[in-house]
Formats: C-alpha cells, sequence, structure tokens
C-alpha cells in the first residue's frame, strides 16, 4: 500500500455519430463521398454530434486497492476501462501505471471453443501476457480453481456455461498482473461460485497486492469488496470516496427521496389496496432532515373492498445498497370492508447515517400467495455532528446504533 | 512511481515501449496462435492434415491433365510434376497468406475489444501458420525431387541456397500487402472481395502453370512488374534449376517486395491506434 498503481489525468475521449463522408463504411460510399465534394456539390449536410464519453476525468489508485467504477449505462465506464487496457486511444489526457495490465472485460477472451480446456489456458493466457512458463507454474491452481479436472482434455464448446465462465474467471485469477481490469464478470455463475470469486479477489487484493478496477451494476458487490469508489455520470466523476457513501450518492441520485408515495392507480392486490405511504420524521425545532436521533414515523393507509383474512403485512428496511436492515412481520390480520391507516414507528438513536428504502410485503397466510411493493419510501439519515459535545464520539460504523448496556466492574487479575 | 507505461493520445502504439516481462509472453503467444491455427484448421475432417499434402497431390493430377496434357503448355523441359508443384506451394503459400494477413482485424475485432496485446503479433501468427503449411507440403516437393535425382532427370548445384532468400521475399510480400488490405478493410470491407478477385487475376499473370520463357519478350516485361513472377522463376531456377534468372529482375521483385513490406508494416501501425473505433 501507498505506492500508486495508476493514475489517470484529464482523459477524455469522444465518438462521433451518425453519418459523414469520411465515415464511410464501404469504398462505394467513400468515392461517392469524395465524388461529391470534387464535383463542387453540397456535401450532405448531416450534423456531426458526438458524445463525450469521457470528459476529463482523473483520479489515482494505490497498489492493492479495489477500486470500484459505478454508473448508469453510458457513463462512459467502458471507454474508461478500454483505455486504460489499452484498447482504444484517448483525445486527450494520458494514464500512467506501472506493471502489466490483465483486463477482464469479458471471460474467456479468445477462447476457442474447438480446443481442449488444456489448450485454451494457455491460448488465453498467453493472450493476456503471461508466458508459457507462468501458466505452467499456475495450471494446477487454475485447473483446481475452475474445478475442471476430468474435462481438461474436452473442447471446451463441449462445456456448461458454468465450467466456461469457472475456466475464464480462473485464468484472470491466477495471472499475478500488477493491474486487474474486472468488468461484469461476477455477474454470472452460481452463489457459490460467486463467493469463491469474491473470496479470490479480495485474496488477490490483501496478499499478492495486486491492483484492481472493477465495474458491476451489483452495487453490493462493490459495496462489499471495493476499498473505494468511482461514479461516473456523463463521463465526469461525480462522486469519489467510500463506497457506501458513493453507492448511496449514485443510488439517491437515481431515485431520489421518496417521503410521499401516492400510487396512481393505488397499488392493488387480491381485496386490498395500498394508497398512500408517508414517512412524518418527529423533526425537532429548526431541524429540516432526519437525523440519527430523529424519530421516524411512517403511515400507510389501505383500503380493503371485502374482508381480507389471515394477512400479513410485513415492512422491510433496506439499505440504499439492497442489504436488508430488518423485517417487521405484522400478526395476521383479518380487516373488515374500509379505509385502514397503519402506523408504526422506528425510534430515533436506532438507524445510523446513511439511505434507505422501505419495502411493504403482503402475504396471504392460507394460501401462500404474496405480493410486494418494492422502495415505496426512500429517505435519507444525516448523521448529528453538530449538535453533539463530541462530534466524533457520535460517529458510528454500521447501520444501527443501538445502546446494548456495557457494565464496568472493577476486577482482579483473573486469568 | 516507477512508470513503466504511459498512454495518451499522442502515442503511437507501434514505439510501445514494452516491458521485457511480457516480452516473453508476447512471444508465446505468437506461437500458441501459429498452434492453435495449426490445431484447428483440420477439426472434425476425416482426414485431418492429410489435407494438406492431399491438396498439392490433387492439383498436381489435374494441372498434368489439363495443361500438360490438354493444352500441351511447355514446362520449360522440367519434370511436369516438378514443374507444378514448385509453383502450386509457392503461390498457395503467398495467396493464403495474404488473405489470412487480410483478414487480421477482423477475424481477431473481438479479441482485440477485449484486450491488448501487439496487433502486429496477428499477422505474423498468421504468416508463420502458412509458413508452416507450405514448409510440411514442401516434403511432398523434396520426395519428388529425390525421385527425379535419382532417375537422373534432375541436377542440383550451390543454386539451391537461392531458394531462401526467395522464399522470404515471398512472404516480406504477402505480408506487406496483406497489412496494407487489412489497414483498408478494417474501414472498407469491400477490399476483401476485391482481393480475391485480384489473386485470381495474379495467378494467371504469374507464371505457374506456364514458364516465363514461353511468353513473347515484349509481354515478358510487363508480366516481370509484377514481383511474383520473378520470384517464381527464381524459385524454379534454384530448386529444380530451370527458369528465368536475370539479376535486373530479381533486384527489382527484391526492391519492390521491401518496399512493399515498409508500406504495409507503416498503414498496419497507422490504423492500429484508431482501429477498435472503426471496426
Amino acid at each position: 500500500m501507498g505506492a500508486l498503481a495508476l493514475s489517470v489525468e484529464h482523459l477524455s475521449k469522444r465518438y462521433r455519430l451518425g453519418n459523414l463522408g469520411t465515415q464511410a463504411s464501404s469504398l462505394r460510399e467513400a468515392l461517392l463521398s469524395w465524388w461529391s465534394t470534387r464535383s463542387g456539390q453540397k456535401k450532405s449536410s448531416t450534423p456531426i454530434s458526438f458524445v463525450q464519453a469521457l470528459d476529463d476525468v482523473s483520479f489515482t489508485v494505490q497498489q492493492g486497492e479495489v477500486l470500484g467504477i459505478v454508473g448508469p449505462n453510458g457513463a462512459g465506464k467502458s471507454t474508461l476501462l478500454k483505455i486504460i487496457s489499452r484498447i482504444t486511444l484517448p483525445d486527450r489526457g494520458r494514464v500512467m501505471g506501472s506493471g502489466r495490465i490483465a483486463s477482464l472485460l469479458e471471460a474467456g477472451v479468445g477462447f476457442h471453443p474447438e480446443l481442449s480446456g488444456r489448450e485454451n489456458i494457455f491460448l488465453s493466457g498467453n493472450i493476456l501476457g503471461m508466458s508459457n512458463r507462468e501458466i505452467r507454474s499456475r495450471f494446477d491452481e487454475i485447473v483446481d480453481f475452475a474445478e475442471i479436472g476430468p474435462f481438461l482434455d474436452t473442447p471446451v464448446k463441449r462445456y456448461s456455461s458454468g465450467m466456461y465462465i469457472r475456466l475464464a474467471f480462473a485464468i484472470g485469477a491466477f495471472l499475478r498482473p500488477e493491474l486487474w481490469i474486472v468488468d461484469e464478470v461476477l455477474s454470472v455463475g452460481d452463489a457459490a461460485f460467486q463467493h469463491k470469486c469474491l473470496h479470490r479477489i479480495r485474496t488477490i487484493a490483501r496478499e499478492e497486492g495486486t491492483t484492481i478496477l472493477m465495474v458491476s451494476h451489483q452495487l453490493s458487490l462493490i459495496g462489499q469488496i471495493a476499498h473505494r469508489a468511482i461514479w461516473l455520470d456523463y463521463g465526469k466523476i461525480a462522486a469519489e470516496g467510500p463506497p457506501h457513501q458513493v453507492i448511496g450518492a449514485y443510488l439517491k441520485a437515481q431515485s431520489g427521496q421518496l417521503w410521499d408515495w401516492q400510487p396512481n392507480p393505488p397499488f392493488c392486490w387480491k381485496q386490498l389496496s395500498l394508497t398512500r405511504a408517508r414517512l412524518h420524521p418527529r423533526l425537532a425545532k429548526g431541524q429540516h432532515v432526519p437525523d440519527v436521533h430523529t424519530p421516524l414515523q411512517i403511515c400507510l393507509q389501505l383500503r380493503t373492498h371485502a374482508t381480507v383474512h389471515h394477512l400479513q403485512l410485513s415492512l422491510q428496511l433496506f439499505t440504499l445498497v439492497g442489504e436488508c436492515l430488518f423485517e417487521q412481520p405484522s400478526t395476521p390480520l383479518s380487516l373488515p370492508p374500509g379505509q385502514w391507516m397503519l402506523e408504526y414507528e422506528i425510534p430515533g438513536d436506532f438507524l445510523n447515517e446513511g439511505s434507505y428504502y422501505l419495502s411493504v410485503f403482503l402475504t396471504d397466510l392460507q394460501t401462500g400467495d404474496h405480493s410486494q411493493v418494492d422502495a415505496c419510501l426512500v429517505f435519507d439519515i444525516a448523521g448529528n455532528v453538530h449538535r453533539a459535545p463530541f462530534p466524533e464520539a457520535e460517529r458510528r460504523m454500521g447501520y444501527v446504533r443501538p445502546q446494548f448496556a456495557m457494565t464496568w466492574k472493577p476486577s482482579e487479575n483473573a486469568d | 512511481m516507477p512508470t513503466h507505461w504511459e498512454i495518451s493520445a499522442k502515442q503511437r502504439w507501434w514505439g510501445f515501449p514494452e516491458m521485457p516481462r511480457l516480452r516473453r509472453g508476447y512471444r508465446d503467444l505468437l506461437w500458441r496462435l501459429v498452434r492453435r491455427d495449426l490445431l484447428t484448421s483440420y477439426q472434425q475432417t476425416i482426414l485431418g492434415p492429410l489435407w494438406l499434402l492431399l491438396q498439392p497431390l490433387l492439383s498436381i493430377a489435374a494441372y498434368t491433365f489439363i495443361f500438360k496434357r490438354v493444352a500441351d503448355l511447355p514446362t520449360d523441359g522440367l519434370p511436369a510434376p516438378l514443374f507444378y508443384l514448385t509453383g502450386i506451394i509457392g503461390w498457395t503459400f503467398f495467396s493464403e497468406s495474404l488473405i489470412a494477413v487480410s483478414y487480421a482485424y477482423h477475424s481477431y475485432a473481438d479479441i482485440f475489444s477485449k484486450v491488448y496485446f501487439p496487433r502486429i503479433i496477428v499477422p505474423l501468427a498468421a504468416l508463420l501458420h502458412h509458413g508452416i503449411r507450405a514448409g510440411i507440403q514442401s516434403l511432398l516437393l523434396i520426395g519428388l525431387m529425390g525421385f527425379y535425382l535419382l532417375h537422373g532427370e534432375l541436377h542440383l548445384g550451390w543454386k539451391l541456397l537461392l531458394a531462401l532468400p526467395v522464399i522470404i521475399l515471398i512472404a516480406l510480400l504477402s505480408l506487406g500487402l496483406g497489412l496494407i488490405a487489412a489497414a483498408i478493410s478494417a474501414r472498407y470491407r469491400d477490399i476483401q472481395n476485391l482481393l480475391h478477385f485480384l489473386l485470381r487475376l495474379g495467378w494467371i499473370l504469374t507464371p505457374i502453370i506456364y514458364p516465363l520463357s514461353m511468353v513473347h519478350s515484349w509481354l515478358r516485361r510487363w508480366l516481370l512488374l509484377n514481383p511474383m513472377s520473378a520470384l517464381m522463376e527464381y524459385l524454379r531456377y534454384a530448386l529444380l534449376g530451370a527458369g528465368y534468372h536475370q539479376i535486373g529482375g530479381m533486384l527489382y521483385a527484391a526492391l519492390a517486395c521491401l518496399v512493399v513490406c515498409a508500406i504495409g508494416l507503416m498503414a498496419f501501425r497507422w490504423r492500429d491506434g484508431k482501429v477498435m473505433d472503426i471496426i
């Protein structure tokens, strides 16, 4: 740690859109356009338009750091990774780094379907810049990790998709590059394999000092393993910092806060419709946003069209990264037709600062049918550093702020 | 930070200071690609690599029947099978490696868009692959030469040594032309259609099924503008002892090959940095 592994300075790149003479895709078009300009005819007046894929992006990455990159599609993530892995050139700016880069922009780059797993390990490894000797020295680890031992000499076109992905990931994971670029690779494979991959990524970063750049739409993944995150939006860095903050900011920008939810038409399920959900933070005087001490009242309005039996309503609170903080189910309900209001309060000093959303889960306990309203309320809890006498003592990690009893007693050396 | 590499807009990809540690990997990659091409070219065929020898054998039979028996074209006083086989191997190497090199961007677009390695490895691997194929086919030629040598219809001499530079020049020419075609076809795919046509034309304009000696001298001068003419004649002269072998024509051909190869390398390099945004 400490040494810079990668430095990106003022990187810009734009792509040209639309038709243009010089962009002709066949010789005929090119000749026609040349002829038309030569013979003095007007050029086709299609306006030239550009997409600024990257706009003055600068950041640095420390050696051994895992940097997550988030952002909506088209934000420039792929362009950035492509420039860093030298697939395409920037228009302006530069990237400096040290060591070998292995980019896993796609699993199984260069795999040839007709060749055996063994041949493909060497082929893919060579393409990623490994020498035969290096591959041989890691061969067993790769085969072990990918769990393809018995199928080493089978052409990969006969592999199951799971085996294929495992092998592809394993090659990248055991390359020992100095900089590893991982793009959406983990979105495939089963849970056990994903877990294994995560573990491997952590090991690589911690023990082998490999720097990792990863892009994923699975934000929880970045939240779990990245040390730092960058949010790219329209080719610019919109936020940079600890993963949970950046992801929170990103998600908030995507969804916005939602304190009063009134769907039109109302959400209907069976004989029941959910008409409104509201958040009433019990704000202190002069306070505008809820903080960690603010009790939060949640009101749900529903209407039953006929008597509803055996209904269970659960409130589920999630962090914006999508981790469920808690679920609170109601007792089995029987509601006659009419309007109903549910009041629920999350006391102050319970939730830590952060961004949360609330989902409502409805179950018919008799039949097991269920339905849910996802993210009907979205809100932020601010940290409260202004009111406290020792601001730093107020700041806590985690999602909740329990106050369980901590008892202090004098003790003799009893060990 | 120990800066090992830098990427910027002005970067010439060609002059990239590759790390020594990578150089070894890239050399291995070159041979890996050659090996892959060799391994996969005859997958799921019954005769497998035997086709490599069968193709020229069938061609000899057809050529001997059509061009020797029916059309009665001369063969410079050489045994017809020897005459044709030299031409077949030489031309096959030239045209097939040219085509393979010209597809460098298109057949690898998928890989090029995902991972970086010096792009020139791909055309070089294609050239080597076809060179090895030609080498295997040459075993046939050596066998046939041995046969005629034993029957006293062939005499070998120091001229044999000339074959090596001639083969290298053929390789450089096909690499150069292929790279030019690759650089153009990265944007204009039409070039591939044109290329196949030009190669068919070239097959006629090159003395493969006929010797240059049967052509009128005014036409010969025009035919010699095509560097492959002199090279094919020289190849036969070196290996079999009969053929056009004036030093002037040879020097022209050698110069043409070197110039074309240099242009090809520059065109490929010029295209390299931008290709992934175009293809």
